[in-house]
């Protein structure tokens, strides 16, 4: 937002009321009319003044210059389109952080992978590199802990928020004055979250690619085929698809369910990488079906966060998870109003947010000593 | 002229005058927004187990006596005003407040109210932008004492020993000072 001290100037003008006038009238001296014309910003008291004096509202005498945030960038759930008012709303919960972030100090280097190459051999060594990153053990599916990691070593801040009915979808990137920044729909189910979270990894990484509007199906696909590869490295996809050797299409996919509850993954990315290998599948509405119902063994990230109704334990989940937006907002507690700190971990309650904040110096208190 | 009790300040005042928002001559409001987050269903247990208690005590001012044109105007020019990016000269940082902290801040200023609250931002912000007087829980139980409407005794002087437990905010030394002067007992709070 941007003051437009002109714009008082005319007003002025037009009403036929001269500064020292209008000054009078505000209660300040003409020299300081004369530094709101030149574009310094009146006070929130001179502003009702001013808007009183003219019957407007504040907002006329502003232009909305943007900010350091870039557009979200999505990945489609299911059958969901990207459409303006899902931009919009993303949008406007990335500007909920935006003072955060402006707050807290320079992201710093992070890792980059440069390539405009989109073929599936890039898929593949982009994706081996994430895994190293991960730390995840050679050959097994990334589980949770490996995905978070990830992200924190690709300087990645994971904020968990309940999104709208509007903004449908499973997770989404943006960057904000610098930081890296994933937002995870907290309705959705354990089992979904991995592939979301490296999906919008790949995207991190790469950022400087120019996606316009937030969606570039190519771009979706990379993202997506990169993503597998990375959950699903290929001896697990071997491992699985020499098990379902022989079987009928029933006993396939109750070794799939089985498999996905073990390794706590949804079906539809295996079942990706098993036909990339050839292999002959079930009928994809039995799947469906089965991760249907596979889905319903596992607790969303809601349910995670607030099972214990312990702030403890909430913050200890959240740290394992998030570790470096919680240290960003660790950094900033001294100036953080208690209600803002809960509206950062979508806590909408004053003393629901200061039991975080009680927990959080706690924290602080433990790392100073 | 009326004081807005934010929820920081009810939580600490509702015990010393249970009626504080019923009977006028406490001086003493609240909004919809407080009163919701007083008594609303908690994500967390709290260090409040007495709440209950006093969910019918906490009558908040109705939305349509609150929300009217002086109301609009005031709250566009909050928001506004705080989303130019503005620097806190206390914290060297940008005031960065939440909805309903903009919102009580709204009502404060359209309806000439003093703010209560314990939150050091929300006040800087009312001070430095609209200057609105701010008054500290401690300073309204001084001013009830003052004009006779409460009596200091060991089960008041218990509850501001139980604001340290609750790890409530500190209280203005001078306050400290006059609630000596006026009630005899040794302030043990924050």
């Amino acid at each position: 937002m941007e003051w437009q001290g002109e714009k008082l100037k005319k007003l002025a003008k037009d009403n036929k009321l001269p500064l020292s006038r209008l000054a009078g009238l505000v209660g300040v001296s003409r020299q300081t009319a004369n530094d709101w014309v030149k574009g310094q910003i009146p006070k929130g008291i001179h502003l009702i003044s001013l808007c009183k004096i003219f019957s407007i509202m504040p907002d006329y005498f502003f232009v909305d210059t943007g900010s350091a945030i870039t557009i979200p960038v999505h990945r489609k759930r299911l059958n969901a389109k990207i459409t303006p008012e899902l931009q919009k709303d993303a949008l406007s919960l990335a500007r909920e952080y935006e003072f955060f972030f402006r707050n807290e100090s320079e992201a710093g280097v992070v890792p980059v992978i440069r390539t405009t190459d989109r073929s599936a051999d890039s898929a593949k060594k982009i994706a081996i590199k994430l895994r190293e990153f991960s730390g995840v053990g050679k050959g097994r599916p990334l589980d949770l802990e490996s995905a978070f990691n990830l992200l924190v070593q690709l300087g990645i801040k994971v904020v968990f928020r309940k999104f709208t009915d509007i903004t449908k979808v499973y997770a989404f990137y943006t960057k904000i004055y610098g930081h890296r920044v994933i937002f995870v729909n907290t309705t959705i189910s354990e089992i979904d979250i991995i592939f979301a979270l490296i999906h919008e990894a790949v995207h991190a990484i790469r950022d400087e690619v120019q996606v316009i509007d937030g969606y570039d199906a190519e771009e979706e696909g990379f993202c997506d085929l990169v993503a597998n590869h990375v959950q699903f490295p290929d001896e697990y996809v071997v491992d699985v698809s020499t098990a379902m050797k022989g079987l009928d299409s029933a006993a396939q996919v109750i070794l799939l369910k089985n498999t996905a509850t073990t390794h706590r993954h949804a079906l539809y990315g295996i079942v990706l990488r098993l036909e990339e290998h050839g292999v002959a599948l079930p009928p994809m509405p039995s799947i469906g079906g089965a991760n249907t119902n596979l889905r319903k063994k596992f607790n969303t990230l809601e349910t995670l966060f607030f099972e214990d109704s312990d702030p403890r334990k909430f913050v200890a989940k959240l740290r394992k998870l998030s570790p470096l937006f919680v240290s960003a907002v660790v950094n900033q507690l001294d100036h953080l109003p208690t209600r803002k700190l809960g509206e950062l971990f979508g806590v909408d309650d004053y003393i629901d947010a200061d039991s975080i904040k009680q927990e959080l110096i706690k924290i602080r208190g433990l790392s100073e000593q | 002229m009326y004081v807005l009790c934010d929820t920081c300040s009810v939580l600490m005042l509702i015990r010393i005058a249970p009626d504080m928002f019923i009977d006028q001559k406490y001086d003493c409001v609240t909004v919809p927004e407080v009163r919701q987050e007083f008594v609303q269903t908690k994500k967390f247990k709290t260090k409040y187990p007495w709440r209950e208690k006093y969910v019918a005590k906490i009558r908040a001012i109705p939305k349509t006596q609150l929300d009217n044109d002086v109301f609009q105007k005031a709250h566009s020019t909050v928001r506004t005003v705080h989303d130019t990016g503005l620097i806190n000269p206390r914290t060297n940082k940008l005031f960065d407040l939440s909805r309903v902290d903009k919102l009580i801040i709204s009502y404060a200023v359209a309806h000439n109210y003093v703010l209560s609250s314990v939150d050091n931002d929300l006040v800087d912000f009312a001070e430095q932008q609209f200057e609105k007087s701010v008054v500290r829980p401690l300073g309204i139980i001084n001013d009830w004492l003052g004009r006779g409407l409460i009596d200091w005794d060991d089960s008041l002087q218990s509850i501001i020993d139980d604001w340290t437990r609750c790890g409530e905010h500190r209280q203005p030394i001078d306050e400290i000072q006059k609630f000596k002067s006026l009630t005899g007992y040794l302030y043990v709070g924050p």
